[in-house]
């Protein structure tokens, strides 16, 4: 989804944002509303990570559920609650 | 929607001695990744779908979130340590802490601190006193004037656009420990709360991490 390409340098070493190049092309609100419409779980890439384990390695700690702070900022992460 | 990535990108990488002070902060992944441009139809797309409540993201087959792992690998930021934990300021507050932590005179801190009209200095302000502070071969305050600049810009940006909270500077005051701070569980909290103002306020890093739902969907 959206208007991006892939950056044709990247290398797993570097953070996986780096993949990515925002194209200049802004997507247009009513289609990404009719994308997320259409979306079903089989479109999903549900381990995107997998190729990016050997520079970043899995924490534990990202099934952590509870509160995480910053400041005085206090949100409940539930990674147990959504689907991947 | 403000994207403050063209100046990340321009400030560029600090000088080798203000480097060397915060090499282990755990923040420097942030100086290349900034994205330029808010795709502003996409992430307005997701924000609609997002719920407060919950912490997610509503979709026809469920829910799905952004998690600490997605900070920690598309960021590269530190998950593991403490919560970066740090009090709201006042006025005289904030004034001791510029004066302490980058070495400004009370009357030019004074003096950006009305300018404001906040507790808080401009992002320009602060690429001055990183100059400044380098010139004075001043580096620790140099290195400071560094990280609030780029952690303003990226991980704790706000809708203001040109504004940097001054109580995240005492997170800064002893950069051989700062990389000891959980940045990534930080940056989440934050990201958490400004998606459910739903401000249409969206920073880059937002943009960033929108972007790992693209990269979820396959197109």
């Amino acid at each position: 989804m959206g208007n991006r390409d892939i950056n044709q340098s990247y290398n797993e070493v570097l953070p996986r944002a780096s993949r990515f190049v925002v194209s200049r092309r802004p997507s247009q609100l009513t289609d990404v509303r009719e994308q997320l419409d259409g979306l079903t779980a089989s479109d999903v890439i549900w381990a995107p990570y997998d190729s990016h384990r050997i520079s970043q390695p899995y924490e534990p700690i990202s099934l952590f559920r509870g509160f995480i702070r910053l400041g005085n900022t206090i949100q409940m992460h539930v990674p147990d609650c959504v689907l991947r | 929607m403000v994207s403050h990535g063209r100046k990340v990108n321009q400030f560029g990488l600090p000088r080798s001695e203000v480097f060397a002070l915060i090499v282990h902060c755990g923040l420097l992944p942030l100086c290349n990744i900034c994205y330029e441009i808010a795709d502003k139809g996409l992430l307005c797309g997701f924000v609609e779908r997002w719920h407060r409540d919950t912490n997610t993201f509503h979709l026809p087959f469920g829910e799905m979130s952004i998690t600490l792992d997605d900070v920690s690998s598309l960021l590269h930021l530190p998950i593991v340590g403490q919560f970066p934990i740090f009090d709201e300021v006042d006025n005289n507050e904030a004034r001791a802490l510029l004066v302490e932590l980058l070495g400004v005179e009370e009357g030019p801190a004074n003096a950006e601190l009305r300018e404001c009209r906040a507790n808080v200095v401009r992002l320009s302000w602060l690429r001055e006193r990183y100059q400044v502070s380098c010139a004075e071969e001043q580096w620790e305050f140099a290195a400071r004037a560094y990280l609030m600049h780029l952690v303003g810009c990226t991980i704790f940006a706000d809708k203001s656009a040109r504004y940097v909270k001054v109580c995240y500077l005492p997170l800064f005051r002893d950069l051989s420990v700062c990389g000891g701070y959980s940045w990534g569980a930080g940056a989440l909290a934050h990201i958490y709360e400004k998606l459910g103002d739903a401000s249409l306020a969206e920073t880059k890093q937002l943009g960033i991490f929108i972007t790992l739902l693209q990269v979820n969907v396959k197109s």
